[in-house]
């Protein structure tokens, strides 16, 4: 079903379309299907996509803020899951577009509708390739939910800010029956001892592979060993399997596997894998993120997992009560272990909290370097346009900036499972994205000569990513500004009237792009140029002639005069005027000898047109 | 066709396009070299700012300035340097190296961070008479670095152009585009220019510093540091400038555990960074002076906040907010003159030779260019250049710098001279860091860098054959290399010549031994070597060594053992691997895994920034996806190796590693060692000429040495050309010779000429002008030169076209304008890029199946 015929249809019959389009989606009609999975049947004022760390609490500050008004206007905050159907729709009467899943993916789109970027394209949960336009996305999306910080240095001017809100870590799950010791982070360097062939209890160990085996029974209970460890008196051998989740995750990215940021390293050493191992019983079974699959009935099993994420399955039951929002417990009986000593957790069912000692290593044993909790600790963001964070009268000010209903949500917060950030939630100092080029030019065809004239045209054309349209701003000399247009949504090109007074000024033209991805662009107004002809009527013998000139431009009425030209020789002049209607004849008072000759046309332009030269006329003289 | 044939047709067609496309890199480099003067040491027509307008020094080329040359570059005022700076007196040693002690300066001891870094003394290897090159910055009593991240306690290095105010200033500094993956494990701003609105009590807000907003954003109130190049243009965003992989600073370099630290900085002269103009000559022939920041970080912020409590737990703010700028260490660096005196467009005699004499005839050329002849050098390669001395082709050259003398067949009936020229020496650079477990006994050396390493040819081959399992695309799951260690430091062998690294953890793995493209003597040196060691022979004939380590079968299948023309690296195994199935088939191969280095000077350069390029992460998000690099090895985990040649190495400052020569010692490349290699050279089938000898005994024998002759096809040569060549020589037997950093010297990581060998060289020079005078070969006899003013008679010649026709005088063929036109240069670069390109693309294609194919 092509794309464009939808868009015609949902116009037309909303949201219909989209049932009526065949996607994956209930055969039911839309409040149902959009209000699966947290799309509400009305729509949000400030509609968000990304990261599926945070589709949680992101739901739950939703349905914690709640509506504009009553239960049927929109929703201040309308987050929409990763995971999910194929496609949303943001907006009412909006295109429905792919649901971009992922940190990345939401950064992309977001980018995307703002104009810095003309397309994204990234594979959704559903395994279908999705792709994202500028001009189908634009107004859809006003924030993205990021696991991840920004990447490479700061750009004070640019166009997307990373909002921080909230706090999490990322520690390790296992089984609730595992053979695995407490462990703590450890050091780059830990290693097996070379005569004991123990290792130390660290993630570091496991995830380098330095350990991989872990000692039940005997003297050594709960050692973990490496692989040339021999089991001694009473004591077995259970084989550790390190897993991190598949490679699009961002808490895989995180851990290890992906570039010089992660945390363990840029690759996967052999022991550590990202499916199911033989022998643990879920042989060949993807590893999701924040699923405790894996893990289930494996005493030797580990992954890294979210605390905030197990904290919010742990309380789905209450949250689904207290809010609405569905977190899918997907924990299949995982338990967080102690790390550095710190309990990660504390509460119960419905009443779990994150235990914030990890954010601040309270009590954490060890605690040096890079070997305490808070190394393993995430800071949460929503990516916001950085124009309407610097507008205290936007929406988005007011819901993300320092001091905000967001920041100012911290129950909710925690309720999720998330640390609160003391100072710093709301700071939109961090900024990435350089705005993209625009561009802008102007031409001034006149009328001229008709006395009631009060105005006349200038022609504008804009390119931009998505051509969006924006602001026309005709400024003159002095940058002051003397009028105003715009250049409507998917058009590029607009006719600016300007009072009659400006038409000798040079002006300017100045387009702002109605995107804040994009950056302004200004040009000079071109005054046009003339087109001269000149044609011979009957040169003949001897020394007079006539030449007919003819000064042509659509819609236009030149003046000024012509010369006739023998090399710098002036042979003969002639004026026009307005009711010349652009052409004169002009007797040529002394024709050059016989023989083949050119003459030059010389327009001297007027105040609306260039001067012109046109050199293209030659003659042939008879004697 | 059998298996064996089809694994073997397809290397040769790799070689074969390897030798076409070197042939194109060659005309590439040639052509691009000729035009600019890119800083790399490659022998380039010195660019000059001698043009007809502005007196810019930005002829490289370089996409950092535009088009429009400033047409005023105002002169700074050379201020009496106070030998006491602000930040401290500055103590010169005898060897050229300072030191400076962080407490002497104008320091504020209620300073939060005062106490760590009071005992901060920092030294200099070397601050004057700088050109591009490498010195050494390290430091004591610092406070260990965490690692992985520049949370705190680390040290950041900048390069600043001097205004003449007498101390550097944050604006005039190449600062602000690091690498994403530094940026990414330093704290918020700590890595760029930006500034937060009153963070820094002391730091100014005012319009200078704030960004101006633009017209889609009147409300941005965000404010920076602006960049001032030295010609005065100024903007906040730098990457008009410069970007993350040309600029020189070092966003953190950390403290090891025992309070030490040492990090090498690449010193820019205008010829890399024009926007700094270091060693450019200024109006007033003044040249430019610059400085050497050094920005020690501690524990906290500008206001005094600890880094516990910032976002990220990591200090933040950018080492030029005022706070932290006072806390710096700036020492002058003074430069030797980029300008050379050559003037662009003047004729040039064209030479064509090897990559390992290149720097020493970049030197030359430079110098001889003020008063003597104007020399282009064109780096095609030894073979190439052999051939090219004798073609038939008016423009070629007459003279070649080779390692090998011709082969008779390749001769023919020239007339050949072979002179000394230059002698230096294949090297294996190393930029390794101790990486240790944490029960070792050397722990205190842990992330500093090693220094010593010992190389057998039989470890050699294993690198160079891929026989390792981490060179190989999905190495841990291909059966043929089952039985091979992981990486070098896994590989018991290399373990008993380096002991120390039984201590290395055991996921640090090096990122293969870089090999450049293309072919030359000095590479088929290496393999000689190889092969003449019995167990490394062994190795590569397909022989286990007593570990259980064979061969990679596609090696074996090259023949490798056998084949004394080898005179390249190549890569034949054509496995591919792609981890997940939204990744197109193929995946990536070798080519990505392990990718070629353009040239020897590219390895070294790779070896310094630990970027081995490799390209193996799918990242789905770019449009249109694609591999990419992961960027270079973090700080602290690196583990580089590269073949390079001695003179690049010691320009970067790398550590070399001892080679085993056929004798059983191990022995490291120096001046001495260098020469004993040669001193056993054996006597070639041209008399004058001695080869590389791949089994010298000597207990102090460097194993890869190498000796350059310039080789004269003294009848094919014009008269011009005869006298231009003899000038060349007789400068390299004399002054050439002379070890230093001047123009015309022979740079660091040469050996001089014995002086036997000068003689020898002055006697061909001397031989070639009487050649001019009287000559005695068949084309100079008759030429009809009417400017030759001699009036001796000339001997009766039997004319070979026969009695009374004429010979056309020869046509001065060799001079040519220096060509302006980086075209050609990229033309050739595509030629040559293709030839590599297309083979490894049908490697990858076509040949996936037959990789099934192989024998087990």
């Amino acid at each position: 079903m092509k794309f464009t015929a939808l868009t015609k249809w949902s116009a037309a019959f909303g949201v219909a379309a989209i049932a009526a389009c065949g996607i994956a989606a209930p055969a039911s009609a839309d409040p149902a299907f959009l209000a699966a999975n947290n799309d509400q049947g009305n729509f949000g004022v400030l509609a968000g996509v990304g990261s599926d760390t945070i589709q949680d609490i992101d739901n739950g500050l939703q349905a914690a803020l709640g509506h504009t008004g009553a239960a049927t206007t929109n929703w201040k905050f309308a987050s929409y899951d990763a995971t999910g159907s194929a496609w949303i729709s943001t907006k009412y009467l909006g295109d429905p577009m792919y649901r971009p899943n992922g940190s990345g993916a939401g950064r992309d789109v977001l980018l995307t509708a703002i104009g810095y970027q003309t397309s994204a394209s990234s594979t959704t949960f559903s395994g279908v390739k999705g792709t994202w336009k500028t001009e189908r996305v634009a107004g859809q999306v006003q924030f993205a939910r990021s696991s991840s910080g920004p990447s490479g240095d700061n750009l004070p001017a640019g166009v997307i800010a990373y909002v921080p809100f909230a706090k999490d870590v990322v520690s390790y799950a296992t089984d609730a029956s595992t053979d695995l010791p407490a462990l703590s982070v450890g050091t780059s360097s830990d290693v097996a001892d070379g005569t004991t062939h123990i290792a130390p209890s660290t993630l570091w160990s496991i995830y380098t592979c330095a350990a991989t085996k872990v000692v039940t029974g005997g003297a050594n209970d709960g050692a973990l060993v490496d692989s040339v460890y021999t089991a001694g008196a009473g004591e077995t051998l259970v084989p550790i399997h390190a897993y991190v989740p598949q490679s699009s995750s961002g808490t895989a990215g995180y851990w290890q596997g992906k570039d010089s940021a992660s945390k363990f390293g840029s690759t996967l050493p052999s022991c550590v894998k990202r499916a199911g191992i033989a022998g643990g019983g879920h042989e060949g079974v993807s590893v999701q993120e924040h699923d405790g699959t894996v893990l289930e009935g494996d005493t030797g099993a580990i992954m890294p997992f979210s605390v905030p994420q197990w904290v919010a399955q742990g309380n789905s039951a209450a949250i689904l009560s207290d809010t609405g929002v569905t977190v899918t417990d997907r924990r299949h009986g995982a338990v967080l272990g102690t790390l550095n000593g710190v309990t990660p957790i504390s509460g119960s069912t419905g009443t779990f909290a994150m235990n914030t000692d990890l954010l601040t290593d309270t009590g954490a044993s060890p605690s040096t370097g890079n070997n305490k909790p808070s190394w393993l600790s995430r800071t949460m963001y929503h990516l916001v346009p950085s124009a309407k964070m610097d507008d205290a009268t936007s929406a988005e000010y007011a819901m993300f900036g320092t001091g905000g209903l967001i920041c100012s949500a911290t129950s909710t917060i925690t309720k999720f499972g998330f640390g609160t950030l003391s100072s710093g939630c709301g700071d939109s100092s961090a900024r990435r994205y350089a705005a993209a080029a625009s561009t802008v030019t102007a031409t001034a065809p006149r009328t001229m000569g008709y006395d009631d004239d009060t105005t006349f045209p200038i022609s504008v054309s804009v390119s931009s990513n998505g051509n969006q349209g924006g602001l026309i701003e005709i400024e003159d000399a002095s940058n002051t500004v003397i009028v105003t247009g715009t250049v409507a949504a998917n058009t590029t090109t607009v006719t600016i009237n300007v009072p009659i007074a400006n038409i000798d000024d040079e002006l300017e033209v100045w387009f702002t792009p109605t995107l804040s991805g994009i950056a302004a662009d200004n040009a000079a107004v071109d005054k046009l140029t003339s087109v001269v002809t000149a044609t011979n009527t009957g040169a003949k013998l001897k020394k007079t002639g006539t030449v007919t000139v003819s000064v042509r431009q659509k819609g236009a009425i030149p003046t000024g005069t012509v010369t006739i030209k023998d090399g710098s020789t002036v042979v003969g002049t002639g004026t026009l005027t307005v009711l010349s209607g652009g052409r004169v004849t002009v007797t040529v008072s002394a024709f050059p000898a016989k023989g083949t000759k050119s003459l030059t046309v010389e327009y001297s332009g007027d105040a609306n047109y260039a001067q012109k030269l046109d050199t293209t006329t030659s003659y042939v003289i008879k004697k | 066709m059998t298996r064996n044939r089809r694994l073997k047709a397809f290397p040769a067609f790799v070689l074969l396009n390897i030798i076409f496309g070197t042939a194109f890199a060659g005309l590439a480099v040639s052509a691009a070299n000729a035009t600019e003067g890119d800083g790399t040491p490659v022998v380039t027509e010195t660019p000059v700012p001698t043009e007809t307008t502005a007196p810019d020094t930005t002829t490289d080329g370089s996409t950092a300035n535009e088009s429009t040359p400033v047409t005023t570059v105002p002169a700074h005022p050379r201020a009496t340097r106070p030998v006491r700076s602000v930040s401290g007196d500055i103590t010169k040693n005898d060897d050229g190296s300072v030191d400076v002690a962080w407490a002497d300066g104008d320091r504020d001891n209620t300073d939060p961070n005062y106490d760590l870094f009071a005992d901060l003394v920092f030294h200099v290897s070397n601050t004057e008479n700088l050109s591009y090159q490498v010195v050494d910055v390290t430091w004591v009593n610092g406070v260990t670095s965490p690692q992985g991240e520049f949370s705190r306690n680390y040290v950041q290095i900048m390069q600043c152009w001097d205004d003449g105010s007498g101390t550097a200033k944050p604006e005039n500094c190449q600062w602000g585009a690091p690498s994403s993956a530094l940026s990414s494990i330093a704290g918020n701003n700590a890595a760029g220019r930006g500034l937060i609105e009153n963070e820094d009590a002391a730091q100014s807000y005012a319009d200078g510093f704030r960004i101006p907003p633009p017209r889609t954003n009147p409300n941005l109130r965000q404010f920076a540091v602006p960049f001032v190049s030295v010609d005065g243009k100024r903007d906040f965003n730098v990457l008009s400038f410069f970007d993350s992989t040309l600029t020189n600073e070092i966003t953190g370099a950390p403290t090891a555990n025992d309070g030490t630290g040492s990090q090498p900085f690449e010193v820019h002269t205008s010829l890399e960074a024009p926007h700094l103009g270091c060693g450019a000559v200024q109006p007033g022939g003044a040249v430019q002076d610059c400085w050497l920041v050094i920005v020690p970080r501690g524990e906290y912020n500008t206001a005094g906040i600890r880094y516990t409590d910032n976002i990220g737990s990591r200090l933040n703010s950018s080492p030029l907010s005022a706070s932290n700028w006072a806390d710096r260490i700036e020492i002058p660096l003074t430069f030797k003159s980029v300008v050379s005196g050559c003037a662009i467009g003047a004729e040039e005699q064209g030479i064509v030779g090897n990559e390992i004499v290149g720097p020493a005839f970049s030197s030359w050329q430079a110098f001889l260019c003020r008063d003597s002849a104007v020399f282009g050098f064109s780096q095609i390669g030894d073979s190439e250049a052999r051939r090219q001395i004798v073609s038939e082709l008016d423009s070629a050259a007459r003279l070649a710098i080779v390692s090998d003398p011709l082969d008779d067949t390749t001769a023919g009936t020239a007339t050949l001279e072979y002179a000394p020229v230059a002698q230096s020496a294949t090297v294996i650079a190393f930029n390794i860091n101790y990486l240790l477990g944490s029960n070792s006994d050397i722990f205190d050396k842990n992330g500093t860098l090693v220094t010593d390493l010992t190389l057998n040819a039989r470890l050699v081959a294993k690198m160079l054959t891929q026989s390792y399992r981490n060179d190989v695309p999905d190495g841990d799951n291909q059966l043929y290399l089952r039985s091979n260690p992981r990486s070098l430091n896994h590989d018991p062998e290399f373990l008993a010549l380096n002991p120390e690294f039984n201590d290395f953890v055991g996921y640090i793995e090096p990122a293969g031994l870089l090999t450049a493209l293309g072919n030359s003597d000095a590479y088929s040196a290496v393999w000689k070597w190889i092969r003449a060691d019995e167990d490394a022979l062994a190795f590569i004939s397909g022989t286990e060594d007593e570990w259980g380590m064979k061969v990679n079968p596609y090696y074996e299948a090259l023949g490798i053992d056998a084949d004394t023309t080898l005179d390249s690296f190549p890569k034949a195994d054509q496995s591919t691997f792609r981890e997940y199935s939204y990744i197109p088939d193929p995946g990536y191969s070798s080519f990505e895994l392990r990718p070629y280095v353009l040239d020897m000077a590219e390895s070294a350069l790779k070896v310094l920034r630990a970027d081995p390029g490799s390209k193996i992460y799918w990242d789905e998000t770019r449009n249109p996806a694609a591999f990419i690099s992961q960027g270079a090895q973090p700080l602290g985990r690196r583990f580089m190796l590269g073949v390079t040649d001695f003179a690049s190495a010691q320009r970067l400052g790398l550590s070399v590693a001892h080679l085993v020569n056929f004798g059983g010692h191990a022995v490291a490349p120096s001046e001495d060692s260098i020469a004993a290699g040669i001193a056993e050279f054996t006597d070639s089938e041209v008399s004058g000429v001695s080869v590389f000898n791949p089994k010298m005994t000597g207990s102090n024998s460097y194993p890869l040495a190498s000796i350059d002759y310039a080789v004269v096809n003294v009848c094919a040569a014009s008269d011009a050309q005869l006298r231009d060549y003899a000038t060349l020589l007789d400068f390299v037997a004399g002054d050439g010779q002379h070890i230093g950093s001047a123009y015309g010297d022979l740079p660091d990581g040469y050996v001089p000429l014995s002086d036997a060998d000068r003689e020898a060289t002055r006697a061909i020079s001397k031989a070639l002008t009487s050649e001019v005078k009287s000559p005695e070969c068949a084309e100079h006899v008759t030429t009809i030169d009417t400017t030759t003013t001699d009036s001796t008679l000339l001997p009766p010649v039997v004319d070979a076209d026969g009695p009374g026709i004429v010979d056309t005088p020869l046509v001065n063929v060799a001079a040519g304008e220096t060509p302006r036109d980086p075209s050609s240069a990229a033309k050739f670069a595509i030629l040559s890029a293709l030839c590599f390109g297309i083979p490894s693309i049908a490697a990858g294609r076509v040949l996936v199946r037959k990789g099934m194919d192989l024998p087990t």
